[in-house]
């Protein structure tokens, strides 16, 4: 008898182990369970009833400094308005991209969730009626507005005729040389691809590497690969009718002799060595540190500049390619990539819209775009503090005075993952040597043929 | 059957239900899952069959048959030079009289450091422009060797399988190890009495009276190469193009940078296919040498 009842209770026991280790409640500590006892006692006390709870996905790292602010704004704004029950999730890249897959899939995204707006990261969200148009999400709202997402912000998170989510702020490039570099080795500021390969002899000669120019998964190449691009004839409307359908190797010869020229300046041995051991933080690295002379950097990585290193550095225009019609000293590269996107599901939930909303317009709100604007590129039209704009901030703002920009890179450009990800493939391919620059055209047009 | 047995029986079933459980729910109902998407075009949303679209495009994909090329290699690496390293080593800590322990905890430390970190830390080390390793070299005078490890086509493969081997050698050195320790001492006393060298103890001695060790130590190789994937993603994502690219990169690749989850479905399928046939071939390879 004592034997079957301790077999019983060990059964039992084992079992509600196993069922405890597959829940979702999370153990909690007893200042937790005190403060949680706190805050339901106040709550009753208030008697305030709150919304349906709504998840808000976003990437503010809790262990970087400069997403405390924003913590700190969207925790100050949930005590103003105790109404809201809002689940907070953090997660970064690329870690949120698997777990957006993972939950689109189970059919249960976030609510509200800080994303990118371009097809090449957000297209299966599309395709599969998963998040809100522009237009239906400005139209549910008090306070936003048409005229506050201009049209051409719109441009790169449209697809299929569509424009979903909102787009907030985008990424910009530069040509980034370390300008203590060129004046000890007396190297003149390039103008031309040729004056910046002569320059690039006198950096090899030295052991400096004339450019860092590094393909992880395609990153930053494929930024790289559109800067040059776009400079050739009919380029930019090539790669416009990209999202149209159109092939994403050039009908004018453009990717052949783009591939053309990254090959020539591997082989002259101005990129690193390792291509695909050197991403986009490494390059930039390199060229901090002074073992590169330049790079081909995009604005998120300016931002986090120390007033030290933003004293090394220059901003050029991209030197101009032979044959190129674009005037690089009047142009530089910004797109709108991200900003927030809003779930269909959660959205059409009744109980959910409202505090959805009441979300949406606070991450729209002036303070939390003045916390984005010190440190990415704006695309909304509002009136933005720029008193608190760093030294690089303000080094790129005058860097963009009196030029215009360009978004058509191949980056907002192609809306499907298949081909996003081959493209990329083909890039680091061109870059390892595996496959010559004719080669590299037939195989994205290969690419684009199988899967469009 | 009287009452003890049927108590026992009762008692057996009820201590089985809860693992079992997890086993169906954690195991075989996730295959059965795969198995049935891998017949789909589920990218997220809505299921739709499609038949057999997805196995006709994977193996007439180049980039599947560069993955079975890089997995097989991977496998054939594994082993023909982890096992028989691990064997040696196990062998070699066997006879290790003083410092066996710290020798031990050597050789088992790669073991229990997560398999990304080992990437990234290869991943610098190994960096051509970067990494003390060609840096070495070059110091050194052996420009020759300062290769670049991890965009070289000819070299990447060798570069992201070699710590893989050396990260897990240190669990099949210990299965080795315990197998060698529960051989009779007695045994070994003989054979050195009669005059065998350490050699001769090994090979006709040791390794025969552990091959139930091997086999398991074998078929642990065999699936953890098919499974590859921590390594190699941190080290090169599986570039450059697909050059380091093995069956989970592959995977892993389908199913969340293309949200091809019926594609990806379709390559665990073959995975665990893959698997079952080397396990199945080995274990008949090995009673026909050994005999029954």
């Amino acid at each position: 008898m004592k034997k079957r009842l301790i077999s019983l209770v060990m059964t039992v026991t084992i079992a509600l182990i196993f069922l405890a280790g597959c829940g979702s409640d999370k153990l909690i500590s007893k200042n937790e369970q005190k403060t949680q006892d706190e805050d339901e006692g106040k709550a009753e006390k208030s008697e305030v009833k709150k919304y349906k709870k709504i998840r808000f996905l976003c990437d503010w790292n809790t262990e970087l400094e400069r997403y405390d602010a924003f913590h700190e704004a969207l925790n100050k704004w949930l005590a103003d308005n105790p109404e809201m029950d809002v689940e907070v999730e953090v997660a970064l890249d690329p870690d949120n991209k698997t777990k957006m897959q993972v939950e689109l899939a189970a059919g249960n995204i976030p609510d509200v969730f800080k994303w990118w707006v371009t097809p090449t990261n957000a297209a299966n969200l599309y395709e599969n009626d998963a998040v809100l148009d522009t237009n239906t999400i400005i139209e549910a709202s008090n306070v936003l507005t048409q005229d506050m997402f201009p049209m051409e912000a719109r441009s790169t998170g449209t697809y299929k005729g569509v424009s979903y989510g909102l787009p907030i702020y985008g990424t910009s490039g530069y040509f980034v040389i370390n300008k203590e570099l060129y004046d000890e080795y007396n190297v003149p500021i390039p103008k031309t691809y040729e004056d910046f390969r002569e320059g690039a002899k006198i950096f090899i000669e030295n052991g400096i590497i004339p450019f860092a120019s590094g393909s992880v998964a395609g990153n930053p190449s494929h930024y790289w690969m559109s800067a040059l691009w776009v400079q050739f004839p009919n380029a930019v409307e090539e790669i416009d009718a990209i999202a149209e359908g159109g092939n994403i190797a050039s009908a004018t010869g453009i990717s052949k002799k783009v591939a053309e020229i990254i090959q020539e300046d591997i082989s002259l041995g101005m990129y690193p060595r390792d291509p695909v051991a050197n991403n986009a933080d490494a390059c930039f690295a390199m060229v901090m540190d002074g073992r590169a002379a330049a790079c081909y950097a995009m604005s998120y990585q300016m931002f986090l500049l120390s007033p030290e290193d933003n004293k090394k550095i220059e901003l050029i225009s991209t030197p101009r390619v032979e044959g190129g019609s674009m005037d690089t000293d009047e142009y530089y590269y910004m797109s709108p990539t991200n900003g927030y996107q809003v779930s269909k599901k959660g959205f059409e939930d009744t109980e959910k819209r409202e505090p959805i909303m009441k979300l949406v317009e606070f991450l729209c709100s002036p303070e939390i775009i003045n916390l984005w604007a010190e440190t990415e590129e704006m695309n909304v039209n509002m009136e933005i503090d720029s008193s608190a704009y760093s030294e690089a901030r303000l080094k790129m703002e005058e860097f963009k005075k009196d030029r215009t920009p360009y978004s058509a890179v191949h980056f907002t450009r192609i809306n499907n993952a298949t081909i996003w990800t081959e493209y990329k493939n083909k890039i680091d391919e061109l870059y390892s040597g595996l496959i010559t620059p004719d080669e590299f055209e037939q195989a994205i047009s290969k690419v684009w043929e199988d899967n469009k | 059957m009287n009452a003890f047995k049927r108590r026992k029986l009762r008692d057996a079933v009820l201590f089985s239900v809860p693992g079992f459980l997890i086993f169906t729910i954690f195991m075989l109902l996730p295959i059965f899952l795969s198995f049935y998407y891998s017949f789909t075009n589920w990218s997220g949303g809505d299921v739709t069959f499609i038949g057999l679209k997805n196995f006709r495009e994977m193996f007439t994909s180049s980039e599947y048959h560069i993955a079975i090329k890089n997995t097989f290699f991977f496998v054939a690496l594994s082993l023909f030079v982890k096992v028989p390293i691990a064997a040696v080593l196990a062998f070699l800590l066997y006879r290790t009289v003083r410092g066996y322990k710290v020798f031990r905890t050597v050789i088992f430390l790669p073991v229990i450091i997560a398999p990304i970190a080992i990437g990234m830390m290869f991943s610098i080390l190994l960096n051509a422009d970067i990494g003390p390793v060609g840096q070495f070299f070059r110091n050194i005078g052996l420009k020759q060797f300062d290769i670049v490890w991890l965009s070289n086509p000819k070299y990447v493969l060798w570069a992201v399988c070699i710590p893989q081997i050396w990260s897990n050698i240190g669990l099949h050195v210990t299965l080795f190890l315990a197998g060698m320790q529960s051989v009779s001492e007695d045994v070994i006393e003989s054979a050195k009495i009669d005059g065998a060298t350490s050699g001769i103890i090994f090979r006709k001695i040791m390794l025969p009276l552990i091959t139930e060790i091997s086999q398991v130590s074998i078929i642990m190789t065999i699936t953890g190469a098919l499974k590859s994937f921590g390594i190699p993603w941190a080290m090169t994502t599986g570039g450059p193009g697909n050059a380091s690219t093995f069956f989970s990169i592959l995977m892993f690749t389908k199913a969340f940078e293309e949200s091809r989850f019926g594609y990806a479905s379709a390559v665990s399928i073959m995975i665990l296919f893959y698997g079952m046939m080397f396990t199945v071939a080995f274990k008949w390879i090995y009673k026909k040498l050994l005999g029954d």
